[in-house]
């Protein structure tokens, strides 16, 4: 028994040897068998409905006011006429005369009523769905358009009918707006549509791209379901709306100086609030994770500056102490199916989704969209302005930016804030006084002959004067002006605050 | 009953082998903190991968595939009037060259300078004047006089070991000391003195405070990947270049930071070319050095 189980342990001894002897000599056989990352779904919440993105950003509702021709005559003049008539019919050598006459006969544009609809409003939304039907209805047939050559702007004081204007943040483009609608003809993308509602079957207008450019267009449509809803607008509210190039014209000193054409600015100034912005707060660690798919690899500087920065060495997030967000990835060759405009649009709002999320209480809305070149790849480059109760906040301090492909991310920036009303709503100074103090204060812009032409002017927030953990933010005329000059003008007291440059 | 002693002759000598393989085996997994081990056949598919490249290997690979977690470093801030203390005449007023924000602040004293960067590194050179009686000097006498130089200074870290000895000229020697935290090396921080015979003529010190290992330990790649990864970023060389060290640690670069982790590293020698730091996580390059 005793020399059985001694034989059983020398046979286990011996087995065992083995064993150890093959495990030291050809190590693991699972060579490098890494363990697959675990990708953990990161999301800041929900993104807002995708149809918001696709609103344009303001409608313009113009009914001229048209003055017939009236033919009240007094006795002598009944008798000229008379002799007229008599003088025609024996002579038709004069017709340059008779021309003049006719023109003074016909109906002139006498003023404007103007009614300024955002996406607060119903009769907005029945306005854009009309749109968007005709758009999907349109093709090469019925669409036509040309390129204006020049800065012909349509003239509405030829215009004697209702008008339409579209203004779009993010151009509107069908690739973009409308994917699955194939029969689209391709257009030039549009910041800009202005559709004159002519009594026919087919409308005429002008698109405008965001470059500037302007083409002319003819459509056929029945303006009549665009009428109806015009008469709709006039019975809903009061015309709100007038013409910059109007309040220019009144003013000497503002004429000699200033130029502007198709700017629709509001009747009365808005009232707002002054704010407070606060660093955006944010789980650090929860946003570095979204970037990284192996977050285990990945590093943490905190700089000397309070800011930290994760890298796992190809790429890098950097949060500074203002809660600035800075991401880069390096450029990877081209693999898979490239992305549609459509498909890379929505692509770029999950990004906004997943780093970072929609702030409460700030709307974000698309400023720019399109292709970019980066060593020699397309990508697609999306901006995100920040807008508090309808009014925006200058891009110069806050602003989100991401480009992309199909293989994700390569640079994405993110400075957004907390903000909240610093008070009540405050009146702001009308527009009129605003460019005076504009012309007063800031003569050096004005020393040329010519009158400098005027862009576009918006209220803004801007940020006020001191930069610190809770900075102050104002309300800001914003005047942009021909070069692409931007002036800030202080919306309480008309002080320029700054002059930018816009990238254009 | 000679084959019963013969079983417990067996028995013995056989429970002595295992004892022996199992610690064996026990000291490279758990004492060398390698998960796993690379086969010698894995070893030669690398060489001959190398020598497509015209590389060679020459040093021995550690076969381990090692768990590593990342390590936390704190900046070192430099004592500025110790270091001013230490290598000039504090008799003569001294002031930085240039003082408005600059960086490196400069500090001049005859033959002497001093740069001090905000990250925490710091560089003293001085001339020294040549004298023909002046003995050769050999490896040895160099890192003599280099460690000699800076523990006089209190400028040697309990901490520091000698990584390198690279020969620069004639006469004129590199002696790069590395830190050290809980047995790992840090190519990060490092001391670089420059020896010639008359003395030490520079040293360039980067120095961290190592925290603590952070994260969970993670299985690097293997220093047969690491070659591989190397020389596949490298390309081809155009003539025979020698691999003579490949050994794991801990690199950074010097940052102006307050506090970050450094990843695990293979650190990779090129003869005539340089040291390499590849990540030992993933495979990137992390850094080079060209001496």
């Amino acid at each position: 028994m005793w020399e059985k189980f001694k034989t059983a342990t020398l046979c286990f001894l011996i087995v065992s040897s083995l064993i150890l002897t093959y495990r030291l000599w050809y190590g693991s056989p699972e060579y490098e068998a890494m363990m697959p990352p675990l990708y953990e779904r990161i999301s800041f919440g929900e993104a807002p409905p995708l149809e918001e993105f696709l609103l344009p950003e303001k409608i313009i509702y113009v009914e001229p006011l048209v003055k017939e021709p009236e033919l009240v005559l007094s006795p002598e003049e009944e008798g000229e006429e008379e002799r007229k008539e008599e003088y025609d019919e024996n002579n038709t050598a004069h017709n340059g005369d008779i021309n003049s006459q006719e023109e003074e006969l016909s109906p002139r544009v006498e003023g404007f009523e103007i009614y300024q609809l955002n996406p607060k409003k119903d009769i907005f939304h029945s306005l854009w769905e009309g749109l968007s039907r005709e758009i999907k209805e349109s093709n090469s047939q019925n669409l036509r358009f040309s390129k204006e050559e020049g800065e012909n702007q349509p003239d509405f004081k030829e215009i004697l009918n209702p008008t339409l204007v579209f203004y779009f943040n993010l151009p509107l483009s069908p690739q973009v707006y409308f994917p699955d609608e194939e029969s689209i003809p391709s257009v030039p993308p549009i910041k800009k549509l202005y559709l004159f509602l002519e009594e026919e079957e087919s409308v005429r207008g002008f698109m405008e791209t965001p470059q500037g450019d302007l083409y002319q267009v003819e459509w056929d449509l029945s303006p009549h379901h665009f009428l109806s809803l015009g008469e709709e607008i006039k019975s809903a509210k009061a015309p709100d709306g007038s013409f910059l190039e109007e309040l220019i014209e009144k003013d000497q000193e503002l004429k000699e100086n200033l130029a502007a054409k198709n700017i629709f600015m509001p009747l009365d100034p808005p009232k707002a609030s002054d704010l407070i912005c606060q660093r955006e707060e944010m789980d650090v660690d929860q946003l570095a994770r979204a970037f990284f798919v192996d977050f285990s690899v990945v590093r943490r500087v905190k700089q000397m500056d309070e800011g930290v920065f994760y890298t796992d060495g190809s790429k890098g997030l950097r949060i500074d102490s203002q809660g600035s967000i800075e991401y880069s990835a390096p450029i990877e060759e081209q693999e898979g199916e490239a992305l549609t405009p459509g498909e890379a649009f929505r692509r770029g709002l999950e990004y906004v989704t997943v780093y970072g999320g929609w702030p409460q209480d700030l709307d974000l809305r698309i400023a720019e969209f399109g292709k970019v070149n980066l060593e020699q790849k397309e990508f697609y480059r999306l901006e995100l302005a920040a807008y508090h109760g309808g009014v925006p906040l200058s891009q110069e301090f806050l602003n989100m930016e991401l480009t992309f492909d199909e293989q994700g991310l390569v640079s994405y920036h993110r400075h957004l804030c907390q903000v909240e009303a610093a008070g009540e709503k405050g009146e702001v100074i009308s527009i009129e006084k605003a460019l005076k103090g504009m012309v007063e204060k800031l003569p050096e812009l004005f020393a040329r002959e010519t009158p400098r032409r005027i862009n576009n002017l918006y209220l803004a927030y801007n940020l006020g004067p001191e930069d610190l953990g809770s900075s102050p933010v104002e309300p800001s005329w914003v005047v942009e002006i021909d070069g692409g000059h931007k002036v800030y003008l202080n919306a309480r007291t008309g002080e320029p605050v700054k002059e930018a440059f816009s990238r254009d | 009953m000679e084959w019963s002693k013969a079983k417990n002759i067996l028995i013995l000598t056989f429970f002595t082998l295992n004892i022996f393989l199992g610690y064996s085996l026990w000291k490279e997994t758990k004492l060398l903190l390698p998960s796993r081990v690379v086969t010698y056949q894995e070893l030669e598919e690398a060489q001959e991968h190398l020598e497509a490249f015209n590389l060679e290997l020459k040093a021995s690979p550690p076969r381990q595939i090692f768990y590593m977690p990342l390590l936390t470093v704190e900046s070192n801030p430099i004592d500025e009037n110790y270091l001013l203390n230490n290598f000039f005449d504090q008799e003569e007023d001294l002031a930085p060259v240039e003082s408005h924000g600059v960086n490196p602040l400069v500090y001049r004293q005859d033959n002497k300078e001093l740069r001090l960067w905000n990250k925490g590194k710091f560089e003293f050179t001085q001339e020294l004047e040549s004298s023909p009686w002046e003995e050769e000097l050999g490896e040895g006498e160099a890192l003599l006089q280099a460690q000699e130089f800076l523990e006089s200074r209190g400028l040697f870290p309990p901490d520091a070991r000698v990584e390198d000895i690279i020969q620069l000229e004639n006469d004129r020697y590199m002696i790069i000391f590395n830190q050290v935290f809980i047995n790992q090396a840090l190519y990060g921080g490092c001391i670089r003195v420059y020896v010639v015979p008359g003395g030490v003529e520079k040293i360039v010190k980067y120095w961290l405070d190592p925290q603590e290992f952070s994260g969970e330990d993670i299985n690097t790649i293997s220093a047969a990947s690491a070659l591989i990864r190397l020389s596949e970023r490298l390309g081809p060389f155009s003539e025979k270049k020698e691999i003579n060290s490949v050994k794991i640690g801990y690199y950074t670069e010097a940052l102006d930071a307050q506090k970050w982790d450094l990843v695990p590293v293979w650190r990779i020698k090129i003869a005539g070319q340089g040291i390499y730091f590849i990540n030992a996580y993933t495979g990137e390059l992390e850094g080079n050095v060209d001496y």
